[in-house]
């Protein structure tokens, strides 16, 4: 059906499947986005009324330490996540394919957490913190459980990549297996008639056709860490004194709570530019990475 | 969140679009203006507090049924109790306003060009002191009528008090030294003095602060003139007497703390568990904390202690709370009509002086009455000890009404390492300082 001819038939068939969601796509993002880049030149506060102001959002976006100071807190976590979240994961995968009893029963719990809204997992991963933790901690007597991880900010921003790897895990734990499932299996038992161990077919031959598998994974991990939003309002939003407050949250506190609405416009169009920049770059290393088998 | 933001402005853009197309959702047959009262007006209103909302709409279908002006006011359904200003600025931008609106006092200068001016309502003169110097401009103008009336001091659990100490009368605490002692004559007892919660930085980073600032003086504009040099950045606070005696308070309430060890921990729900059974005999909250008091304790009784600054016993400072205006009601003169205004007035009136409106607003909506002479008063007890306070004259204003937008956050973070021994009374009182310039200079921090 998609070998038609003629010019109308053509544009019939892209109609017919493309026209709808490319009208949400514009409705929904391009559109929106073109209306913030306005909106980031105006001293909107209102939808009553508004004027154009020039750069002066863009200057104070830039100057704004309370905007970097997330940007750092943010950069700090993304890197915690990434790294932990694909170490795990991976782990997890192999654990998960070695054939260990109820394997699958072990699929399907690591993966659960993920299937928790972000919302709901910051109020439980809370309440372990704010009450299990420090009660088990008073009871067994072990220092740093004794006070909640909440109240203290280096220990609150590990809570933060705690419970965010513990639900990423999961997740890039599927993928990875699906990237070990497609590996041929004749390949194994060629290196392994070859003589190769289990760390050297895991280092020479699966992880070297698995980097789809991890082109995928680290973009993920990238992406949702640097826009982490609901786990971060609703486990710390942003405490203690603001020193896990990462960029989304500030940038929705510049909105909503200084009512500052065009900065923090600047400041989102910012993090859309970071982000886009981080995650091409690293999907282009990876991709001229890949290796046929 | 680009996203989010985006996809707000773009509904809000696009509800604007089709509202424009059919404008005119409420024929008003009055709208000619030739005839006067007595053909049918109708006129909408929206309404901030969700848990009372049935009872509201008992309250409208009277006043609908019983008014001789033939008015029907009618509901403008919201989300929730935040989704009253976001429908106002939604209606505004549909150029369909809501006639009678239940707005947050910090949202009222938003609307200021599109409200009506309300001085000459008969209830301005039975206001109670004060109340009104929120929405009172220099001209004269009176931009909205009190809603309800709400106060912070130190909540205190008569039960509590008077297991520990028998039949302590509390007004007798004047001053500081009478507090600290009050602190320690519990501690003797076996008695958790108080609990104090840093965490929440909305009361002690927010609330607190209004206790320095209300009392520089007993008039109120010299109090907001202190609050302009501090947001033009030439207040010397550390050298102020208020605000020195306000961090000796903030040092005594950490000190008697019954989670000293750990002050960041408890959170709001541990403040309520621990007042309410009596685990602690006093906490600085505000009246509002009593419904979820009465979850726990349902036999529980409260009482308002001042928090006292210095050691004279005849310092007005020490013997008021801070009690102000939460909600305002405003009305629409932007594109409301004449009658709708007029009959948006009339209703108002009809809540503050009718029996009905009286009754419903006092004991199912929840709405501490603002006015003097009214013949229903609340049931539980903050809200009649918050009367007296009023009808003594011992209330201060919400100079914290006035603060820059944002503020509670930073303020609330300097209180939270002061109470954690991260910064010293000189590293707050800069925080504070430098809190209060930047934002109101827009110099985001």
């Amino acid at each position: 059906m998609y070998n038609q001819k003629k010019l109308p038939d053509k544009i019939l068939i892209f109609v017919l499947f493309a026209a709808v969601p490319i009208f949400a796509f514009v409705a929904i993002v391009i559109a929106p986005f073109l209306l913030g880049l306005y909106m980031s030149f105006t001293d909107i506060g209102t939808v009553i009324n508004f004027e154009f102001i020039g750069f002066s959002n863009w200057e104070r976006a830039f100057a704004s330490s309370r905007f970097w100071n997330s940007f750092g807190v943010t950069v700090r976590f993304v890197a915690a996540v990434v790294i932990l979240g694909n170490v795990f994961g991976f782990l997890l995968a192999l654990l998960v394919t070695s054939g260990i009893k109820f394997q699958n029963l072990f699929r399907a719990g690591f993966f659960t957490p993920n299937l928790i809204g972000g919302i709901i997992l910051g109020y439980i991963w809370q309440f372990l913190f704010l009450r299990m933790l420090p009660y088990f901690g008073n009871v067994v007597g072990i220092p740093f459980l004794q006070s909640s991880w909440l109240a203290d900010p280096v220990r609150a921003f590990w809570a933060l990549v705690v419970v965010s790897v513990w639900q990423s895990s999961g997740y890039m734990m599927i993928i990875y297996i699906a990237g070990l499932a497609s590996i041929n299996k004749s390949l194994l038992e060629a290196a392994s008639l070859d003589g190769a161990g289990y760390f050297r077919q895991l280092l020479s031959i699966k992880m070297p056709l698995m980097i789809p598998a991890f082109t995928i994974c680290l973009f993920l991990t990238l992406r949702n860490s640097f826009m982490i939003y609901d786990l971060n309002l609703a486990l710390t939003n942003g405490g203690p004194f603001m020193s896990t407050e990462m960029v989304t949250l500030a940038i929705f506190n510049e909105a909503f709570a200084n009512r500052n609405f065009g900065v923090a416009q600047v400041q989102a169009l910012i993090l859309f530019v970071v982000i886009a920049t981080v995650t091409l770059t690293q999907v282009g290393f990876f991709k001229k990475r890949e290796v046929e088998e | 969140m680009k996203k989010l933001l985006s996809a707000i402005f773009m509904g809000l853009g696009l509800l604007a679009f089709t509202a424009c197309g059919n404008n005119d959702p409420t024929p008003v047959n009055g709208a000619q203006g030739q005839t006067p009262t007595g053909d049918p007006v109708e006129v909408t209103v929206v309404f901030g507090k969700p848990e009372v909302m049935t009872e509201f709409e008992q309250m409208l279908s009277i006043f609908n049924s019983e008014n001789t002006q033939n008015i029907t006011v009618s509901i403008i359904p919201t989300e929730d109790g935040q989704g009253v200003v976001e429908r106002v600025r939604l209606q505004y931008a549909a150029a369909d306003p809501v006639t009678i609106m239940h707005l947050d006092a910090g949202f009222v200068p938003e609307f200021e060009n599109y409200i009506r001016d309300l001085s000459d309502q008969p209830w301005v003169a039975n206001a109670m002191t004060g109340v009104l110097n929120f929405v009172t401009r220099a001209d004269g103008r009176v931009m909205g009528m009190p809603a309800s009336l709400e106060g912070f001091g130190f909540v205190y659990n008569r039960a509590a008090v008077q297991a520990a100490l028998g039949n302590f009368d509390t007004s007798t605490i004047r001053t500081r030294d009478q507090l600290q002692a009050f602190f320690q004559d519990l501690e003797a007892a076996g008695q958790n003095a108080i609990i104090t919660t840093p965490s929440l930085d909305w009361s002690l980073g927010f609330h607190f602060m209004n206790k320095f600032l209300a009392t520089q003086s007993q008039d109120f504009h010299e109090n907001l003139a202190f609050l302009d040099t501090l947001l033009r950045g030439t207040a010397n606070l550390y050298s102020n007497a208020r605000y020195q005696e306000w961090l000796n308070m903030l040092d005594l309430m950490l000190e008697y703390n019954s989670n000293a060890h750990a002050p960041m921990d408890p959170q709001f729900d541990d403040g309520v568990m621990a007042l309410a059974d009596g685990d602690v005999a006093v906490w600085f909250q505000g009246d509002w904390i009593n419904s979820a008091m009465q979850a726990f304790n349902p036999d529980g009784d409260f009482g308002f202690l001042p928090v006292p600054m210095s050691n004279d016993p005849n310092d007005f400072a020490n013997r008021s709370i801070s009690i102000d205006v939460p909600q305002y009601w405003v009305v629409d003169q932007h594109l409301s009509t004449p009658e709708q205004q007029d009959a948006a007035l009339y209703f108002l009136n009809w809540m503050v002086s009718s029996q009905t409106g009286q009754r419903f607003a006092a004991q199912y909506l929840e709405l501490v009455s603002a006015f003097y002479g009214s013949e229903y008063s609340s049931v539980d007890p903050l809200s009649i000890a918050l009367v007296d306070y009023m009808e003594r004259g011992d209330s201060l204003s919400w100079i914290i009404s006035y603060f820059p937008n944002g503020i509670l956050t930073i303020t609330g973070g300097y209180v939270q390492q002061y109470s954690l021994g991260l910064i010293d009374r000189v590293g707050l009182t800069q925080g504070i300082e430098r809190a209060f310039y930047e934002l109101d200079h827009q110099l985001d921090l």
